[in-house]
């Protein structure tokens, strides 16, 4: 911490983290709301 | 079609050479730190803005194309002139776009041309599409009446209409594609608005120019700049206040912030709301200098602002005052004790709020989804009626950006106004094109953020900035691509175009019949939910789409029937249709009136 930044370093790695949650969170929520995943569910509550 | 098209270009060609005209002052009394390039955006943005202004006090008078063209053509001149002078910076222009990243400009040029081809092709749609229903409704019958005057049937006419008056002036010059085509104008404002304020906070022009390729790519500021709808240019009224804001000094800047407030408010209600917030945010950033001016010198400029803005605004709402009752039409909920409104009883005012409250829901209002609405924008876009959403960037790198910068003074404006005219829109209707200005400065914080972890020298962070971006623009663009391939697909092809009026255009049997008769002279139109858009005769709604009463003694469909048949409102022919909605209306047997021609779900009546 300087001057009340963070260190370049730390910085740098909750941005990638916060960006990769983004990531991962639109993913999951495309996977969910695909038509492939809903015909795989119906599929698998079908059985 | 070709004639269609011809007309269309040159009528846009003569309304932005007119606007130049109209606007070249006010690049004087723009602040000195902005580029050439802006100046000949916001000149031309606020030309449109004040031609517009004109022609609708002229049109209170008289709105034919004799009297646009008088007003148009002295215009044109001046334009003309504008264009000559600017011609020898114009070399210096096309040198500074050559060192542009060539990635959003291709994106800008394609999300353009696709939004220009596709506002080539025919308008259609039913009373649920705003185009249709209202935006190009009041254009159609202004031009028809040669004056400017509320649409009784649909009190949305009655709404602010800096942009509707440029759509009939559009309309009276290059023909009926002329509105939609100048669509893309608009939206290059927006971008190139946007990307001003984008240098302002500190980026270079190649990352303003990616500012602009996102604003192009966000299928919810697209879906509100395209087809007529009038968000976007809104937008880019609000945000061109916004950044001449934030280097006005001089009284003559001030005025040139109250100038675009006041377009904001002739152009939308929500303008009431945001235009107070821009100029006190932007003030906040004059103050530190206030200690070289006398507080009193910098309140009056503040104020100067203010009013400037109301006087712009003003001819919108005392038109609307003097003839409806109401200077905000339909009026707001605790209007009863204000004014009184006429054409519009308690109970559809009702239900038009309670139709708003509910549209405009969301996830509720409660703090925890106020302050979940980053996620619940970007996740969950179809709850705020989002048309495409508003992709990852602003969400992957705005937090960032700001982080970022968060010493730059503009940045801590910027962010105050981003959270004021969020709460705002929050309390009030939470609808995602409503909020298209907020978009735009997400962005601008994004390019911010992209920077910041661009500029990080790790390679996973590049990694991840990449696919952000790659995946927001490809998303972007597909979205884009798939709303306008419709519209792009009916100007090149004619079996398409045929299609797409034979398909959506409701009733079109009636009125193909209507306007193709020449006995045709006036028609009754029982059922609210028939758009009169697609009819080129007169004609009398004696219920509107809002529950509008627009006859004397507020009659509804039935009673307004029953003095048709004593030739009170002059009716040669009545159509009565049924729907999802409705039954038909008139027994055929009905003396006084003959059948003359019946297709699915639609009967005309003549009067005997």
């Amino acid at each position: 911490m300087e001057n009340g930044v963070p260190s370049s370093k730390v910085f740098a790695v909750a941005c990638e983290i916060w960006i990769l949650m983004t990531l991962v969170t639109f993913l999951i929520l495309r996977v969910i709301h695909s038509h492939l995943f809903h015909v795989y569910l119906s599929a698998l509550f079908a059985r | 079609m070709i004639r269609l098209y011809f007309g269309a270009i040159i009528g846009l060609a003569l309304v932005a050479l007119a606007a130049l005209g109209v606007g070249a002052w006010i690049s004087g009394i723009l602040p000195k730190g902005l580029r050439r390039f802006d100046r000949a955006a916001f000149s031309l943005l606020g030309g449109l803005g004040v031609l517009s202004t004109l022609l609708f006090l002229v049109g209170q008078v008289s709105f034919t194309r004799t009297s646009i063209l008088l007003l148009v053509m002295p215009a044109c001149v001046a334009g003309i002139f504008v264009v000559f002078r600017a011609l020898p910076q114009l070399s210096a222009m096309k040198l500074a776009a050559t060192r542009l990243p060539i990635l959003p400009l291709a994106l800008i040029i394609l999300v353009l041309s696709l939004t220009a081809l596709g506002g080539l092709a025919e308008v259609t749609g039913d009373w649920k599409s705003d185009t249709v229903s209202y935006h190009l409704l009041g254009p159609k019958v202004w031009l028809r009446n040669g004056l400017i005057r509320p649409v009784a049937d649909n009190s949305l006419t009655s709404f602010p209409q800096i942009p509707e008056t440029l759509f009939a002036t559009l309309w009276s010059l290059g023909g009926p594609r002329a509105p939609s085509f100048s669509c893309f104008l608009t939206l290059a404002l927006l971008m190139a608005v946007a990307a001003s304020l984008a240098v302002r906070v500190g980026l270079s022009n190649a990352e303003a120019c990616w500012v602009a390729g996102l604003v192009a790519t966000m299928p919810a500021i697209y879906s509100g700049s395209n087809f007529c709808v009038v968000d976007g240019i809104f937008a880019a009224f609000a945000i061109a206040a916004c950044r001449i804001g934030l280097d006005a000094r001089r009284l003559r800047e001030w005025l040139a912030v109250g100038l675009f407030c006041g377009f904001a408010l002739g152009t939308k209600y929500t303008g009431l709301l945001a235009a107070p917030a821009i100029v006190v945010c932007v003030a906040l950033n004059g103050w530190q200098d206030v200690r070289t001016l006398q507080l009193s010198d910098y309140a009056r400029r503040i104020a100067v602002a203010m009013a400037v803005a109301l006087v712009v605004a003003s001819p919108y709402y005392l038109r609307n005052w003097i003839l409806l009752g109401c200077p905000i039409y339909p009026p707001p909920p605790g209007y009863e004790g204000l004014c009184s409104p006429k054409y519009l009883s308690a109970d559809a005012i009702a239900y038009l709020h309670s139709y708003i409250r509910q549209r405009g829901a969301g996830l509720g209002r409660s703090f925890g989804a106020f302050l979940l609405l980053p996620f619940s924008l970007t996740y969950q876009t179809s709850w705020f009626h989002g048309g495409g959403g508003i992709g990852l960037c602003p969400l992957a790198f705005g937090p960032i950006g700001v982080v970022a910068s968060r010493n730059s003074r503009s940045t801590k404006i910027l962010v105050l106004l981003v959270l004021v005219l969020t709460a705002l829109w929050f309390v009030t209707q939470q609808e995602s094109r409503f909020l298209i200005h907020v978009y735009v400065i997400s962005l601008i914080f994004a390019v911010l953020g992209w920077r910041e972890v661009a500029g990080s020298q790790r390679r996973l962070s590049r990694y991840l900035a990449f696919a952000v971006v790659f995946l927001s623009c490809s998303f972007g663009i597909l979205m884009i691509i798939r709303a306008q391939a419709g519209n792009a697909k009916a100007a090149l092809f004619k079996t398409s175009a045929t299609l797409k009026h034979e398909t959506e255009i409701p009733f079109l049997a009636s009125f193909d019949y209507f306007n193709r008769d020449d006995s045709v002279k006036r028609v009754l139109i029982l059922d609210g939910i028939v758009p009169p858009f697609y009819l080129d005769k007169d004609y009398v709604k004696p219920v509107g789409q809002w529950g509008e009463r627009t006859l004397p003694g507020a009659p509804n469909s039935q009673q307004a029937l029953e003095q048709a048949l004593a030739h009170r409102y002059y009716v040669s022919h009545v159509l009565d249709v049924q729907s999802e909605y409705s039954q038909f209306q008139i027994d055929p047997q009905t003396p006084g009136l003959t059948l003359i021609f019946e297709a699915k779900n639609q009967r005309v009546y003549r009067l005997n």
